[in-house]
């Protein structure tokens, strides 16, 4: 980027674009850490999503941001700019979908979503106006009068949607909103919940423990465990980069070979797994030295079958002899697992032609899998 | 909050409990000397105290025994057996508000009813089954058992019925689908879970009625002494101390009765089991 | 009263779903209801003497509203400085039991919305809640002694008007926060939590979401407040000064055998009248408005 005798617009502009600035956060309850020194930003307009299993402490970092806990030591947080650290939840310029919705049983949807621009003091008549107006962006538009307990769960879910949006917040933060959902439902709305995202063009930070969701749905994805940071980046990287054995087992990685690290030329790394040696793409961070023991990730999708061991003698392909064990039907797909010296892989076979009888082998292309770290175990 | 504790548990629960300390206590008159003595426990023995105290606890006792006979099956047909919903209601009704009402308005009128010239007294004459009236109806024993049995039956059916219909009928089937006879359900799965309501509906009968100077003095009039009554007749003539050490004994025994609450409580994780089950 | 059957084909229903079918049944719903019967024949009773002429024998009959008459004509009577065939002045009770009422029905509202939403929340919820139930368990006399006791004899305070406020209060307390508590109990605190998050501010959230949720159990706080204080006679007992409450007032004059007898019939009527019709009013305010999923 070029020097110009102006520096401050470009600050200004990165300034105004950051909307969220996590500066070493750590929260305890009691002797239990739940966010262990964690920072993290987001931009205007993105969608990020916090990713873990529970524990991990990404519904805490949640409710940092939105001010509904205060955390045990922080080094700053900021929203568009400001600093909000000692800024109460209800001053903040974020609202939260909450898993459970809660929304105010004595009061109808309309007044539901009406709620934070009547603390605000916006008149009746505007107020009327804009939840209309965020009751047609949900597509709920004659559930005005409506009592809640008379919603369906889908339709809760979107009125608590509308609710947080018609304060137009520089942050919409979502607390697994799908969580309650039933499977198709669940589905539906996150094509919904992308829509709106993609037409409101507000920064939405989103909690889940789906992968999948995560993967569908983000721009961006920060992966937790335990209180701190795994990965991070965008949804590809997870995929086929995972950094170590517990992103590509999160990940849904069915493969995970252990070995030892051969050699790293260029992008690509060889390993030793017992008798054999497998390569593939280098996507650990930190140490490269021989020796370090090492996951493989290969997807249950990549494996292919053959009848001879030929495959081998082509480059860019490692193959493994093998032989048939279970096979589980899937309907979509059949799930395979074959028995190798180095132990059960499992295999992912979609068309149903591709059964082969006389099976020998099991190959996949090297730029099909990954080498990453093993990652602490504890 | 904290400041209305405070001057709740200050104000008043410390004041229930100096009783105890009160009883213990000399003087005459408003005059109190704090040196301890047991001179007043003396003079309430020698006052036939002790056989108030028998008699109070007999009555109370035996009332609250029969209470719970006729409280109970009736609880457990109302939480499990009665489908219809208006006669829940209605008995849920009936069953609260005596609560509101004056106490000494439910009683007095068994004085028309029982007296020599009472409706009882004149229907037998009439009808020829007696040849003079019965005069133990009032102002005896039988009318003081009988004052209580009515004024305290929704104080008994109350806990009992609350803990059985938290009973799941789930835990009813599971039982029936092992193999347990009826009896066997009743005895393994309702009794023990119905047991903090009957506790607690012991407690809340007994107690108060041990500590009732209404009925028994509307119905027993002095031909029943019961203690809590005479802690007031001693009031009255400003025998106060002797009433602290009346009082007393009523509180300690009270006290021992709450805490066998407490402790049947605790297997349901006590009184804050109670609020969990409250919050289903 | 039998609409089920308990036999379909070969299949029995289970014994406790049986239970309204058999005859341990109706000997309990015999007894129970007989109990019961016991219980509201006074009162009844009550109601219907105060309307005979010869209400003493405990036979109704000759009806005649002459016993209300006299309630009402007595106290202007006496207030008028005249004399009235009996001394039966009802006016000035009345009145202090319908202050002391609203007074402590007041003060159980406010008692029951601090303690009420906070109590079901902190640690020590159990010796805490044991300690407002304390009155439940040290009952009229003793309670009433004990009160007195204290402020009279350790402190050295006088009675007044003040003690008997005290006296109701204490009464009434625990029944108000018993109830209070059956609602606040079931309160869900994120919906606090999701009004902060849309930006109101602390009396915000009390104002709007708390107290319209709290809304049974303030009612019937007020209610059992107000009722319980008006009818309340042990405690009164002891904690009085010169002027008598109402049930205090009817019990001295019935102690007295004598022929106001059946005015307190009357006035009692007009009592227990009113009380049922108000437990009615508290009951539909407090629990009719039907259960809202908080979800």
């Amino acid at each position: 980027m070029t020097q110009n005798s102006m520096d401050l617009p470009n600050e200004s502009l990165e300034r105004v674009s950051e909307v969220l600035s996590v500066r070493n956060a750590t929260h305890q309850f009691g002797s239990l850490v739940a966010v262990d020194d964690v920072s993290i930003s987001a931009k205007r307009g993105e969608f990020l999503t916090l990713l873990g299993e529970s524990g991990s402490g990404k519904t805490t970092l949640l409710r940092l941001i939105a001010g509904l806990e205060r955390p045990t030591k922080i080094a700053g947080i900021a929203i568009e700019g400001q600093d909000v650290s000692i800024v109460p939840a209800s001053r903040r310029n974020c609202t939260t979908v909450f898993q459970h919705y809660a929304l105010f049983p004595h009061m109808s949807v309309g007044q539901n979503i009406e709620y934070g621009l009547r603390v605000r003091g916006v008149s009746i008549a505007e107020r009327k106006r804009r939840a209309q107006e965020a009751l047609e962006l949900v597509r709920l538009p004659d559930k005005y009068d409506r009592r809640v307990h008379q919603l369906s769960g889908g339709e809760r879910q979107r009125i608590s949607l509308a609710r947080a949006l018609v304060t137009q917040p520089a942050i919409l933060l979502l607390d697994e909103p799908l969580g309650a959902l039933d499977e198709k439902l669940r589905v539906d709305m996150q094509v919904e919940l992308l829509d709106l995202h993609k037409k409101l063009g507000i920064t939405f930070i989103y909690v889940t423990h789906s992968q999948e969701e995560a993967l569908t749905m983000s721009d961006r994805i920060i992966l937790m465990r335990k209180g701190t940071i795994v990965q991070e980046g965008p949804p590809t990287e997870l995929f086929d980069r995972p950094v170590n054995r517990f992103v590509a087992d999160f990940m849904g990685v069915e493969n995970l070979l252990v070995g030892t690290l051969d050699r790293v030329s260029g992008d690509y790394a060889s390993v030793n797994v017992g008798d054999f040696k497998i390569t593939g793409l280098w996507s650990g961070s930190g140490s490269k030295t021989s020796g370090t023991e090492v996951c493989v990730a290969v997807r249950a999708e990549r494996i292919r079958l053959s009848n001879t061991m030929d495959v081998a003698n082509k480059g860019g392909i490692n193959c493994l002899p093998c032989q048939s064990g279970q096979t589980i039907y899937k309907g979509k797909y059949v799930d395979r697992t074959l028995d190798t010296k180095i132990g059960p892989i499992k295999a992912r076979i979609w068309d149903r032609d591709a059964d082969i009888p006389d099976l020998a082998s099991l190959w996949w292309r090297e730029d099909e899998c990954a080498i990453t770290l093993l990652g602490s175990v504890e | 909050m904290s400041g209305f504790s405070l001057v709740w548990f200050g104000g008043i629960v410390i004041p229930l409990l100096a009783i105890i300390i009160v009883s213990f206590l000399q003087g005459r008159g408003i005059k109190i000397n704090f040196d301890p003595t047991f001179l007043q426990y003396e003079r309430f023995f020698s006052y036939g105290g002790g056989e108030m105290l028998a008699r109070s606890v007999r009555i109370a006792g035996t009332v609250t025994l029969i209470e719970l006979a006729l409280a109970f099956p009736f609880a457990l047909w109302l939480a499990k057996g009665c489908k219809n919903n208006t006669v829940r209601l209605l008995t849920f009704t009936a069953l609260t508000v005596p609560f509101f009402l004056s106490p000494a308005a439910r009683i007095i009128v068994w004085r028309s009813v029982f007296g020599i010239n009472g409706v009882v007294n004149q229907t037998l004459l009439g009808l020829g089954i007696i040849d003079e009236p019965i005069t133990w109806l009032i102002f005896s024993e039988f009318a003081v058992h009988f004052g209580f049995i009515g004024a305290f039956f929704p104080t008994m059916v109350w806990p009992i019925f609350l803990s059985i219909s938290l009973i799941d009928d789930d835990y009813l089937e599971a039982s029936g689908d092992l193999g347990a006879s009826r009896f066997r359900t009743f005895v393994h799965i309702i009794l023990p879970l119905a047991l903090p309501g009957i506790v607690a509906g012991f407690v809340f009968t007994f107690i108060p009625m041990l500590g009732d100077a209404v009925v028994s003095t509307a119905m027993g009039g002095n031909n029943v002494l019961m203690l809590a009554a005479q802690v007031q007749s001693l009031i009255g003539v400003s025998n106060f101390l002797v009433a602290a050490a009346l009082a007393a004994v009523v509180l300690a025994i009270m006290l021992a009765f709450q805490i066998l609450l407490w402790a049947a409580l605790k297997p349901v994780g006590g009184l804050s089991g109670v609020f969990a089950s409250l919050k289903r | 009263m039998n609409s089920a059957p308990d036999t379909i084909g070969k299949f029995r229903l289970p014994f406790w779903q049986r239970i309204g079918e058999s005859t341990p049944r109706r000997i309990s719903t015999f007894l129970g209801y007989g109990v019961l019967f016991i219980l509201y024949f006074p009162i009844v009773m009550l109601m219907i003497l105060s309307f005979s002429g010869q209400p003493l024998t405990g036979i109704p009959g000759e009806w005649t509203i002459t016993w209300y008459e006299d309630v009402i004509l007595a106290d202007i009577a006496k207030r008028d400085g005249e004399a009235y065939g009996s001394n039966f002045r009802v006016g000035d009770p009345l009145l202090l039991s319908v202050m002391l009422a609203f007074i402590t029905g007041a003060a159980c509202v406010i008692a029951v919305l601090i303690v009420g939403p906070v109590l079901p929340r902190i640690k020590w919820r159990g010796p805490f809640l044991l300690g407002f139930l304390m009155p439940l368990m040290i009952p009229g006399i003793v309670g009433g002694v004990g009160l007195f006791m204290w402020y009279r004899l350790v402190i050295h305070v006088k009675m007044g008007i003040w003690s008997l406020v005290v006296a109701h209060f204490v009464w009434a307390f625990p029944f108000a926060l018993l109830a209070m508590l059956v609602v606040a109990s079931r309160f869900d605190t994120r919906l606090m939590e999701a009004a902060e998050d849309l930006g109101a501010r602390a009396w915000q959230r009390f104002w709007h979401i708390e107290i319209p949720i709290l809304k049974p159990g303030i009612y019937a706080a007020g209610f059992f407040g107000f009722l319980l204080s008006f009818n309340e006679l042990p405690f009164s007992i002891f904690m009085r000064s010169g002027q008598d409450t109402l049930p205090l007032y009817l019990w001295i004059q019935s102690g007295a055998h004598n022929t106001t007898v059946p005015l307190i019939y009357a006035m009692s009527t007009i009592v227990t009248i009113g009380s049922i019709l108000l437990t009615f009013l508290a009951i539909k305010l407090a629990f009719g408005g039907g259960q809202h999923d908080a979800k």
